[in-house]
């Protein structure tokens, strides 16, 4: 049995074209065919197949909570991407990311910290054939090139008392961690139709990751040249006027022709944007012509014009008014300002509102603890009236509530049943 | 000289052990270690006609294009249908693609306990696969539009689950599972064939399930499993046969095959001194039942008896390796009772007789 594998050789999907699966996708998907959870998988199979001690991660949804790896993070999508291909003998593995691409381009600050997912896609690959397309996690990228609507948010939409405990949940694509709804359903976002800026966007993006995952490797001095080829494009001989149409500094422009630093995505896709250059062939060295785009850079997200007087005092007011005590910081939030500004302004009733969101807090916190000592009595009672001890496994078995240390369950069945059997 | 432990060396031989000892000559046997010898003569698998129709059997219903999805190995205690599995079957369903397991041999377990032990059946499917954090497997239910996580970490929901996956994505063509008989012996045969159908459905793979002829009986009555199931019986050697008048005459082929089978065991002889059992062929037949296994435990035993021996042969071996006779009327019995319900239930006969046969075939010829 020399040729079996420790885990499944599952394929990548989508391999070579724009739709190419992520790195992190494919650990999920894994796990799931193992029937394992993620963290299990990662901890105590690939940190013995390698020898890399994953543990020090901490837990997956922690090390994965920027979505990072997917694209490329140093230090960490390389050691997990020769875990699995050692653990799986599917060499593939190796162009799930843009690992390869970090020899050419400044890859930091190019995954978007928000999950996001494309509607119409979620729902025509159904689980468990599942997978989450790289494009999604890279931050310029907005819309579906297949569909050519925006991708949104994959935040949770159900309420709290649908929320599956940790145990419960499972971490597979096309699935709402939170709830466990297949498909997102339980996201109410809208289908919007994306820009012709969006659309060029995620199409030249796709192009570059199709390049990648089929195997194509790029070199910063080719990249170099393609850079200076597209500034002189754009000012006409005269390459730093580039920056300014583009939008970014001309110290940087400078830096990047002239190889002190490579390049990063956006300021890239911006220069092929504004040449209307192929991002390929840019990124081989020779530009060729291609569809031009309105896209340009910008270094932070430009925030709205900073509201009226009159609007933040009609906030406040309103948010006093509101029964459910929102916090100061949604105050602000909804305002589109820092909570600081906006605290510095109005001192005495930020003081008001913070003391008032606590209590409610409080009072919120206490009616979940007496809800959960009800749940825990009725529980123990029918442990002790069927005869079974009363451990935190069958407590967990019997009401599916998980009694970790230092919960705030553990008090409580502490004071209703000492001392509690540990197995 | 210190005593031979046989035990020790059976079934511990890996296929690519096997293979070496395959391409040993006698001359190069006979240098072997000791306990090598044991080990070479152990893993020898002679080939003889009543197996080899077996196997055709068996090539015929493997494959996609079968339509059986469980195949039921049956015959005498000691033919020699677990090793024909692990060995023969393993050997030729061998893949050289990376991390694929078209043959899985999984030996069902007797814990003694009142219920089918399932788990432990897929805990030990999943160990033969090799499949790794057995103990941390956990069930996903999808309940309406949500997927979620359910029961405690290795529930039997978890374990059969993995076991579905595994065989899935092994690309595990055939299941053999040995010793079923230790599942169906809790009087609910239906629970169980339904169960291994469902598994075998689920995954896409064959099931082949061994045993002894109590199987027969119990994989017959299970009419969902009958329709698409075969059974291969691997029989043995009988020394006088019935003739068309019902006279009772010597088989001469049945003796001719089981000396070859001697003769080619001999000729591997990994000692100097061969014993000689040419001429008494038709009264090991008679010792073993006619059963190739027997045959090979009792020459495994002379083989211990004259290595501890110093390698000298002495015929007071054959005494002592031979199974007493209480022991061979018990085996005999279970055989006899075990052939009588074959026939009984009219296996290998079939619905059309010869006359049927040659009207086809005369119906076919004018066809042309």
């Amino acid at each position: 049995m020399d040729n079996l594998t420790v885990l499944y050789p599952a394929c990548p999907a989508a391999i070579g074209r724009w739709d190419c699966e992520g790195l992190v996708s494919y650990l999920c998907r894994l796990a799931d065919l193992h029937r394992v959870s993620v963290d299990d998988l990662v901890n105590r199979c690939l940190a013995v197949c390698s020898g890399y001690n994953f543990r020090i991660w901490r837990h997956f949804s922690w090390w994965n909570r920027n979505a990072t790896i997917s694209v490329f993070t140093e230090g960490r999508t390389d050691r997990l991407t020769s875990a699995l291909a050692l653990a799986t003998g599917v060499t593939a593995v190796a162009t799930l990311s843009l690992s390869k691409l970090s020899s050419a381009l400044d890859l930091r600050g190019m995954a978007s910290h928000v999950e996001r997912h494309c509607p119409q896609c979620v729902c025509e690959m159904p689980y468990p054939e599942a997978f989450r397309p790289l494009l999604w996690d890279i931050g310029i990228v907005t819309a579906c090139p297949r569909h050519g609507i925006r991708l949104v948010p994959s935040a949770c939409g159900s309420p709290p008392e649908l929320h599956l405990s940790l145990w419960c949940r499972r971490q597979v694509a096309g699935i709402c961690t939170t709830c466990g709804r297949l498909s997102f359903k339980c996201v109410g976002v809208g289908v919007e139709k994306a820009t012709r800026e969006e659309m060029w966007l995620a199409k030249n993006a796709g192009d570059v990751i199709a390049a990648v995952s089929a195997g194509e490797t790029f070199s910063v001095e080719r990249v170099r040249l393609g850079v200076i080829s597209m500034a002189n494009r754009i000012g006409d001989g005269r390459p730093y006027r580039a920056a300014l149409v583009c939008g970014f500094s001309k110290a940087r422009l400078f830096d990047w022709m002239k190889g002190r630093r490579p390049i990063k995505f956006a300021p890239f896709m911006a220069l092929c944007a504004a040449s209307g250059s192929d991002v390929l062939s840019a990124l081989r060295g020779q530009p060729s012509d291609a569809e031009t785009s309105t896209f340009r850079y910008s270094c932070h997200a430009k925030l709205s014009a900073y509201p009226v007087t009159a609007k933040r005092e009609e906030h406040i007011r309103a948010a006093f008014a509101d029964p459910d005590c929102p916090s100061f910081s949604s105050v602000a939030r909804s305002l589109g300002i820092h909570r600081t500004t906006l605290e510095r302004e109005f001192p005495a009733e930020a003081a008001l509102l913070i003391e008032r969101f606590k209590q409610k807090r409080c009072a919120a916190t206490a009616t979940r603890r007496a809800a959960a000592r009800i749940a825990i009595e009725h529980a123990i009672a029918v442990l002790q009236r069927d005869g079974r001890p009363v451990s935190r496994r069958n407590l967990f078995l019997e009401s599916g509530i998980l009694v970790t240390n230092g919960s705030r369950f553990e008090q409580i069945l502490l004071e209703l049943c000492l001392p509690v059997n540990e197995c | 000289m210190k005593k031979l432990l046989l035990s020790e060396h059976s079934r511990k031989i890996s296929i690519e052990e096997r293979i070496n000892f395959a391409k040993l000559t006698r001359d190069q046997a006979c240098l072997l270690p000791a306990d090598q010898k044991l080990r070479y003569f152990f893993s020898l698998q002679v080939s003889h006609l009543k197996l080899d129709r077996v196997e055709a059997n068996i090539n015929q219903h493997l494959g996609p294009y079968s339509d059986a999805r469980i195949l039921t190995l049956i015959g005498p205690p000691g033919a020699g249908k677990t090793s024909f599995a692990e060995n023969a079957i393993a050997n030729r369903m061998r893949s050289s693609e990376r991390g694929q397991q078209p043959f899985l041999f999984v030996a069902a377990p007797a814990h003694g306990s009142v219920q089918i032990p399932w788990s432990a059946v897929y805990r030990k499917i999943l160990e033969s696969g090799q499949e790794p954090l057995i103990d941390h497997k956990r069930a996903t239910v999808i309940e309406g539009d949500r997927v979620v996580t359910r029961g405690p970490r290795v529930s039997l929901d978890s374990l059969r689950s993995a076991v579905e996956s595994m065989l899935r994505h092994r690309g595990t063509r055939l299941l053999a599972l040995d010793e079923v008989l230790h599942l169906l012996r809790f009087n609910n045969t239906e629970a169980v064939m339904d169960t291994l159908k469902s598994l075998a459905d689920a995954t896409d793979s064959q099931l082949l399930l061994i045993g002894s002829y109590e199987l027969f009986g119990l994989v017959t009555t299970y009419a969902q499993v009958g329709r698409r199931s075969e059974i291969l019986y691997l029989d043995r050697y009988r020394r006088y046969i019935r003739d068309d008048e019902g006279m009772q005459v010597e088989n001469q082929a049945d003796l001719n095959e089981f000396a070859s089978v001697i003769s080619r065991l001999q000729k591997r002889w990994p000692l100097e001194w061969i014993p000689d059992f040419s001429e008494v062929c038709a009264d090991l037949l008679d010792a073993t039942l006619g059963i190739v296994g027997l045959l090979k435990d009792f020459l495994m035993q002379c083989l211990v008896l004259q290595i501890e021996n110093g390698g000298k042969w002495k015929s007071a071996f054959v005494r002592k390796a031979l199974k007493p006779a209480s022991v061979l009327s018990g085996i005999r019995r279970e055989i006899e009772s075990g052939e009588e319900i074959l026939t009984k239930a009219g296996y290998a006969q079939f619905s059309f007789d010869n006359e049927v046969l040659e009207r086809i075939e005369s119906a076919s010829a004018h066809a042309m």
